[in-house]
């Protein structure tokens, strides 16, 4: 009787077993038969132009005979869904990713996406802008990402602390040497003179990464540089000898040494305690629009230029573009979608609703007085002139180990030949 | 039915009974865990694993190049730290609440509210205390003690033991009601003799409780040492982001940097199967040396 209960229990277990494990399989074998559903990993969720996704995803489902599924994520948690997208080889048709080497062209080579030159017409792709074309295509002329849009830095300063400071605001310029006298001016009247907050060392991407352009007469010879792997050399030991010295000598935030970025970089600038930031340009409404210091207030500026290649001269931007999973069942479903989103049509609601420069360099605006001054600073003086910004042509682990490295740098645990040793080793890192 | 005869039927009923979890418990974790010593012998092409064997590649790669040395180093500092800390801390707790000082039941409670705190709001709490211009330095400040003053996590030298001091405050609370649970096993009378004989506290700590909560302080040093070597990602990732440089970037932690930030999936997977072999290799260690005589010890 007992042997016969046993037996029973264990016959029921590997049934139940049985059924739980092929029940999904043959819901999805039925599921097949319906319209071709897109999933899109619109990874930046809560973010300014998430509504911009939306309209457009309703814009391709209105009209094609696919469906285009959003699904929005953190950014935060970006690389670890990437990833773990990539190990199961599943998860989503398309995705927003950051263009450049360490990232797009990273993970289309490490297997998650596919080149989307064969997917996408020639005559598209040749109205985006170049230089993130250029960030994301491999030395075999595999682009690996479309851009989408342009998130450029610049410098943005008080107006009313410089002033009180006695900074002539009028004839203020991107000069290291104006800009060095203004944080000085800024320290003695007791006011922070540079935002900063380092815990996750992500402002060493913006203070020395973001800066390395100037150097350079062109994209591909800044690319070079980074592939080279050779920091032991002037350009970089002068443009952390610039970074070290803002550092040594008290322009930037203590506070923000420990603090994260999204507690403390941009809501010191915003609730007006100091002087300089470093400014992302999509960061516009939430730090200044809705933040306390006033609109008129606020001051713009290229970055810091203390070199004079012809990049100098241009907004450095940090591209984001579009993917296409490398398991997709649907490319070139996929690669439609993707061109609504980068066609002069939603391109230029982008632009007008949304303030945020567009990758379709056909994108034109008559008027620009309704522009944020932020925008009018860009479109006014600048227009096209977005070259990309240095975060995207790093290899391997350069990015990682700068700003894990520069801080220990500062501190003087690490010498300078340490520290671009380093680096070197995080070029060439298997 | 003869004696042997029984004896079998009994166990093929026990073990029959047992095996819908046993089969649970063999697909969850031995599966995984066979799956996970499979992916680091194979072939990855970036985030795709082959077929192909890699002759140990990776295994070569990370103790060739050094890459483990450092993590693991601070892992056991950080053993050799939180786990002599906490059972000191905690015994000595213990026998107080176990003593019923005055207010001990306030007591009780107080500490083991820091073990329902979830670890990451424990992390950001300390962050922000522990913090350059932080509460607890400003209050050294407002007192003249600036020479007290710590950049916790901001110094390469000292986030580690902030980090370590995390792990301390959080596991104090849990470990002191197990303590306690361990005590309540003890004889008052033995106390109250050895006060008759003239012992003071100090001494009824060391010469009883100590002695009584023998057989948990070895369970606990095996439970922790799992602990801190495989469950720390949360703190680390909260407080210090592995840094500043790399100084608090832990074996655990290294293995999560390897697989999603630097996408080197072969590596990390490698160390993670050098993880489970030193914990597992770590335990056997503890058994023996805590089971020395038959009947004794945790197991």
């Amino acid at each position: 009787m007992t042997r016969r209960i046993c037996i029973s229990i264990i016959l029921m277990v590997v049934l139940i077993l049985g059924i739980a494990v092929s029940l999904p399989a043959a819901t999805k074998e039925k599921g097949a038969e319906e319209k071709p559903t897109l999933i899109f990993w619109q990874n930046e969720a809560g973010s300014g132009l998430a509504e911009w996704y939306k309209a457009v995803v309703d814009d391709i489902n209105a009209n094609e005979d696919f469906q285009v599924e959003l699904v929005e994520n953190p950014i935060e948690d970006v690389i670890d869904l990437l990833t773990a997208a990539g190990v199961s080889q599943s998860g989503f048709d398309i995705s927003w990713d950051w263009s450049g080497r360490s990232s797009t062209m990273l993970r289309g080579k490490g297997g998650i996406y596919q080149p989307v030159n064969n997917l996408m017409p020639a005559s598209v792709l040749d109205q985006l802008n170049q230089g993130t074309i250029v960030a994301n295509t491999d030395d075999e002329g595999n682009l690996w990402g479309v851009p989408v849009f342009n998130d450029i830095n610049y410098l943005i300063y008080n107006k009313e602390i410089l002033q009180r400071a006695g900074v002539d605001v009028d004839s203020f310029t991107n000069s290291w040497e104006d800009f060095i006298d203004a944080c000085e001016k800024v320290k003695n009247i007791g006011v922070v003179p540079i935002s900063f907050a380092n815990k996750e060392g992500i402002i060493h991407e913006f203070w020395l990464l973001d800066m390395m352009h100037i150097y350079f007469d062109s994209e591909q010879e800044l690319a070079d540089y980074f592939a080279a792997g050779n920091f032991d050399e002037p350009k970089m030991r002068d443009a952390i000898a610039k970074y070290k010295y803002l550092y040594d000598m008290g322009y930037l935030d203590p506070a923000g040494e420990t603090l994260d970025y999204a507690s403390n970089y941009f809501s010191k600038f915003s609730s007006g305690e100091c002087a300089f930031l470093w400014f992302i340009n999509s960061m516009y409404i939430s730090v200044i629009q809705e933040g306390e210091i006033d609109e008129d207030n606020v001051g713009y500026e290229l970055h810091v230029a203390y070199s004079d290649g012809d990049l100098s001269r241009k907004i450095a931007g940090l591209g984001y573009c579009l993917t296409v999973s490398d398991w997709t069942k649907y490319p070139e479903e996929a690669a439609k979608a993707i061109e609504y989103f980068v066609s002069e049509k939603w391109q230029t609601a982008m632009l007008k609703e949304y303030g945020v420069v567009p990758a379709n360099m056909n994108v034109s605006v008559d008027d620009v007085s309704f522009f944020t001054p932020n925008m009018q600073f860009y479109y006014g003086e600048h227009k096209g002139e977005v070259t990309i910004c240095p975060y995207e042509v790093l290899v391997n682990l350069q990015y990682d180990e700068t700003i894990r490295s520069l801080t220990p740098y500062f501190h003087g645990e690490i010498t300078y030949e340490e520290f671009a040793r380093r680096l070197q080793e995080a070029t060439f890192a298997e | 039915m003869n004696r042997y005869n029984r004896n079998i039927s009994e166990g093929v009923t026990a073990y029959a009974f047992l095996s819908p979890a046993i089969l649970i418990l063999i697909f969850i974790f031995g599966y995984q865990i066979v799956r996970l010593f499979w992916f680091s012998l194979v072939h990855w092409q970036g985030y795709r694993y082959t077929t192909q064997f890699n002759n140990f590649k990776y295994f070569v790669t990370i103790f060739s190049r050094g890459y483990v040395v450092k993590p693991l180093l601070r892992s056991f500092l950080i053993i050799g730290i939180v786990i002599p800390s906490v059972i000191f801390l905690t015994v000595f707790i213990s026998h107080h609440l176990y003593r019923k000082i005055v207010g001990y039941r306030f007591y009780r409670w107080l500490f083991f509210l820091t073990s329902i705190i979830p670890v990451v709001v424990a992390s950001i709490i300390w962050t922000y205390l522990l913090n350059l211009f932080g509460p607890v330095n400003n209050f050294l400040r407002a007192l003249h003690l600036d020479f007290l003053v710590v950049d916790w996590f901001g110094n390469s030298k000292s986030a580690i033991f902030a980090l370590c001091w995390i792990i301390i405050w959080r596991e104090i609370g849990f470990s002191t009601i197990i303590f306690l649970a361990e005590l309540g096993n003890a004889s008052p009378s033995v106390y109250e003799a050895a006060l008759m004989d003239g012992a003071n506290e100090f001494q009824l700590m060391r010469f009883i409780s100590f002695p009584y909560l023998n057989r948990i302080i070895k369970l606990y040093t095996v439970t922790m040492t799992i602990f801190v070597l495989n469950n720390l990602f949360g703190v680390v990732l909260v407080s210090t982001n592995g840094g500043p440089g790399y100084a608090t970037t832990v074996l655990e932690y290294y293995i999560y940097f390897l697989t999603f930030r630097a996408g080197k999936i072969g590596l990390g997977l490698s160390v993670a199967v050098l993880l489970f072999i030193i914990t597992m290799v770590l335990v056997v260690i503890y058994v023996r040396l805590f089971s020395r005589r038959r009947g004794e010890g945790v197991f």
